[in-house]
């Protein structure tokens, strides 16, 4: 009783053959536990924001959820005040206007924020009530910002839409200000920039942090974050921001991910410092000829190797891109949820060397099937651990990737390997005994 | 008052999808965004429900709402009937499938050919009420569509009624099974709601007696009167004189005598609570009665205010978490406060009482209140134990205690 993996690989396009996330099939029609909505992207990032309301419009369901999320634990709202107002058969058929001007008008007289956000559920994308024209509204009676971030779930395979239009949305909290020695931090979905190499290097060279988004923000640090000398954009979702900002108070941008090759690492160090007008330190020159000697080393001992990857906390096209060139390690199977403009070139070159397959991600039940079929020496990121571990497939950890960027994201990616490499070589010769406690534990997720 | 700061009322989807998750040999299809079925895995989870292979959800797309293609939900179907041979495949549609109308029951009823398992779909999309809507939908579907008329088995009984989404419900489960068993020698067939087969659902209708435990499964328990010819008795068994007379009326039923052994000990302990009766009862005397406002369904409200009485403790407030529209001749007493303001208010206002209910009202109440969770939602606690009710002699042993924690801290 189970999925026919044989059927499964059979159905699956190569990353080649796929053009866009459409042409990217699920390994199974039915999906457990299905991917993340943007409702829970929007809500890890307006959590966050000091001073501010999130107002949920949709069905009781959704409204029901975010709450669940955000009532406790790590996920708990902080400075944020998260309310929700729920749509009823009436609402649906008449428009929800008339709740929604309640609702406002209730929210400004208890919490008095300084911005508040208004996210979008499925249901209220197809009644089609014009939440826009209501945040205009609320803008001009109420005097402050109001965001709407749109949140339906059925255009997207992932959440990280909700985080990139919350902000987005937020460049009409901003207002002109003065240039100071200060960057805003864009993209960050989880970690601390503070943890980082970056950050080291950016405060050595005397230049503090501005706006970190997602991050631990505010009303006010939003509306003073076009003062920043430059954005740094850490992953794609903060890059609309950035080009938003640009635009409208020309504020520059530089693209830092986390990238695992040390060449393209040390590219970014030098045009943020060519950005900021500062020069850049001797000392990462150094570290560039050290991650490039450690890369030809671990290389010798990886190549030939092979894995299989969901979403990770880095780049992933441009790590798959890394392993493959780079180390010789070359992914079969990417279970992936974008397809970007920014991440073609990437994407050529894993065609141009190995050419995995390609499915949608999150379906961590259907995933088992294809492990005895590919055999891979690895995996990274989200897996069903139960079947890898009977598959003798290790896992790759990097645990602390959300705190890491520069050159030390290259150091903790070939540590990794290397780690999972002499688990792998355990578990195929059935050393289970000598293995470290926890090392048949879980690798990273997104 | 459309602003809602806390928990809503969980609608009849959520319900009907935390009712059917237990039935093993079924699965669950969401046909809807993936995100509410990973997003709503942390509620179910939350609930005791086993997620592997009981819930799946197709997703949707831009095609599926603009265009009606509802490939997806047949492709989901075929998989799982070939991949897991589940003797039913329960299809329900989301919210905004609900919305743009599209004809799930259709669907199933030309994919019926072309699998095994039964087909049986939910369209209510959580807009036709709250999950006591959802939980009758249920209940009742089972009864009408799976329960069959089956060679009565003796000294069998069904309980019929229960409701994942109650805190402490496999507690309270548990007792009523020890109850009967003590009090009958009867064992349980199958408990609608939670943890069931789909064998033995079909074969419920050989069961001697229907427990029903909630209102919302009267009608379920009518049809399977019906169709089954099983009787059946509706009420909790709370406090300890309360569950003497719920094993009573139960006797009258079945025409067996309740255990000497076990009617001693209630009495005893009734008796235990009387003034003059003992330690605890001569304690009462002369003290002025005091207060509890108690938060939750229907017929915990009942239950509580019968054991609280016992306790010679006044309830002042019965606040049901769900509408009562639906309940024929509903109890005066009890008051569902559909504005969630007036519930924080109320909350807000209460003191020196003991205070039953949810982690909404645990939010509110004040420190000069004395709080207990009965009820849900519950989200600050989980649920490890299966014999830690609220009903029965255990449950009132435990309630008890809590009244000496209530008494001792405000020195009552």
């Amino acid at each position: 009783m189970g999925l026919d993996g044989n059927k499964m690989l059979q159905k699956m396009k190569r990353l080649s053959e796929a053009a866009n996330m459409k042409q990217v099939k699920p390994l199974s029609y039915a999906l457990f536990p299905g991917y993340h909505c943007p409702l829970m992207g929007a809500m890890l990032t307006i959590k966050e924001i000091d001073d501010s309301v999130m107002v949920v419009i949709g069905p009781d369901e959704c409204a029901y959820y975010t709450q669940l999320a955000t009532s406790g634990g790590n996920m708990k709202a902080n400075g944020c005040r998260i309310v929700s107002v729920v749509l009823d058969q009436h609402d649906v058929t008449f428009g929800c206007q008339e709740k929604m001007d309640e609702a406002f008008a209730e929210l400004m007289e208890e919490f008095s924020p300084k911005v508040v956000y208004l996210v979008t559920t499925c249901v209220v994308e197809v009644t089609g009530d014009d939440i826009d024209s209501m945040a205009i509204g609320y803008e001009a009676e109420y005097g402050l910002p109001v965001i709407v971030v749109h949140a339906e779930n059925f255009k997207t395979d992932d959440h990280l839409p909700g985080i990139e239009h919350t902000l987005d949305g937020s460049i009409d909290a901003m207002e002109e200000q003065n240039i100071c020695d200060c960057v805003n931090i864009l993209g960050l979905r989880l970690g601390d920039f503070k943890k980082t190499e970056v950050y080291g290097y950016l405060q050595k060279s005397g230049i503090d942090i501005g706006l970190m988004l997602p991050g631990k923000a505010s009303a006010d640090s939003i509306r003073t974050a076009p003062n920043a000398k430059c954005n740094i954009v850490v992953h794609s979702v903060g890059l609309p921001l950035a080009k938003e900002m640009k635009e409208r108070f020309g504020t520059p941008y530089v693209v830092f991910e986390r990238y695992s090759d040390p060449e393209l690492i040390l590219s970014c160090y030098k045009e943020l410092f060519a950005v900021l007008d500062k020069e850049m330190p001797s000392e990462l020159e150094n570290m560039y000829s050290e991650m490039a000697e450690k890369t030809k080393s671990a290389s010798e001992i990886l190549s030939g190797k092979t894995y299989i990857s969901g979403n990770t906390a880095l780049c992933n096209y441009e790590l798959h891109k890394f392993m493959a060139e780079k180390l010789g390690v070359k992914p079969l199977l990417l279970q992936i949820s974008d397809m970007d403009d920014d991440s073609i070139e990437f994407r050529k070159k894993i065609i141009e060397i190995c050419d995995p397959y390609v499915t949608r991600s999150a379906n961590l039940g259907a995933i088992g099937y294809m492990y005895p079929l590919l055999k891979p020496d690895f995996n990274i990121g989200a897996g069903n651990q139960l079947e890898l571990r009977k598959n003798k497939i290790a896992v790759v950890r990097m645990m602390n990737a959300y705190n890491t960027l520069g050159f030390e994201v290259c150091r903790m990616v070939i540590d990794a390997f290397l780690a999972a490499n002499k688990e792998s070589e355990m578990m195929k010769n059935g050393d289970f005994g000598k293995m470290p406690h926890g090392m048949m534990r879980g690798g990273m997720g997104r | 008052m459309s602003l809602c700061r806390f928990y809503p009322t969980p609608s009849d989807r959520m319900a009907i999808i935390w009712s059917l998750m237990p039935i093993g040999d079924a699965v669950v299809l969401e046909y809807g965004p993936a995100g509410t079925t990973h997003f709503g895995g942390g509620l179910y989870s939350s609930l005791g429900l086993e997620l592997g292979r009981s819930l799946f959800t197709t997703h949707i797309s831009e095609d599926d709402v603009i265009m009606g293609d509802v490939s997806r939900l047949e492709n989901a179907i075929l998989e799982i009937d070939e991949a897991y041979s589940p003797k039913i495949i329960f299809v329900v549609a989301a919210a905004v499938i609900a919305v743009i109308g599209t004809d799930v029951a259709g669907v199933c009823h030309y994919m019926q050919e072309k699998v095994n398992a039964r087909l049986i779909s939910f369209e209510e999309g959580g807009f036709r009420g709250d999950y006591t809507a959802g939980l009758r939908s249920v209940y009742r579907m089972l009864a009408r569509e799976l329960a069959k008329p089956a060679p009565k088995k003796e000294k069998t009984y069904n309980i019929v009624g229960a409701s994942a989404g109650s805190y402490r419900v496999r507690s309270d489960v548990w007792e009523i099974q020890n109850l009967m068993r003590e009090a009958f020698g009867y064992e349980c067939g199958c408990v609608i709601g939670l943890e069931s087969s789909v064998d033995e659902i079909e074969n419920m209708g050989g069961a001697e007696l229907n427990l029903v435990i909630r209102t919302e499964a009267l009608e379920a328990a009518e049809i399977l009167k019906n169709n089954c010819g099983t009787e059946y008795y509706y009420g909790t068994p709370y406090g300890y004189s309360g569950t003497l007379n719920w094993l009573t009326e139960i006797s009258k039923i079945i025409g067996k005598e309740i255990s000497p052994t076990l009617v001693k000990r209630l009495k005893e302990k009734s008796m235990y609570l009387m003034p003059m009766g003992g330690p605890m009862g001569m304690g009462m005397m002369g003290r002025q009665k005091q207060k509890a406002s108690v938060q939750g369904d229907y017929d915990t409200l009942l239950g509580i205010r019968q054991a609280l009485e016992e306790m010679n403790i006044e309830t002042e407030n019965l606040i049901c978490s769900h509408s009562i529209k639906a309940i024929e001749n509903s109890d005066p007493q009890i008051r569902f406060l559909g504005k969630e303001k007036e519930r924080i208010e109320l909350f807000k206002s209460l003191r020196g009482e003991w205070c039953l209910g949810s982690d909404e009202m645990a939010m509110f109440c004040s420190e000069n209140d004395y709080f207990t969770l009965i009820s849900a939602p519950f989200n600050s606690k989980y649920q490890y134990a299966t014999h830690l009710p609220f009903m029965g002699e255990k449950g009132m042993d435990c309630l008890l205690e809590l009244k000496n924690d209530f008494f001792e801290k405000f020195d009552y």
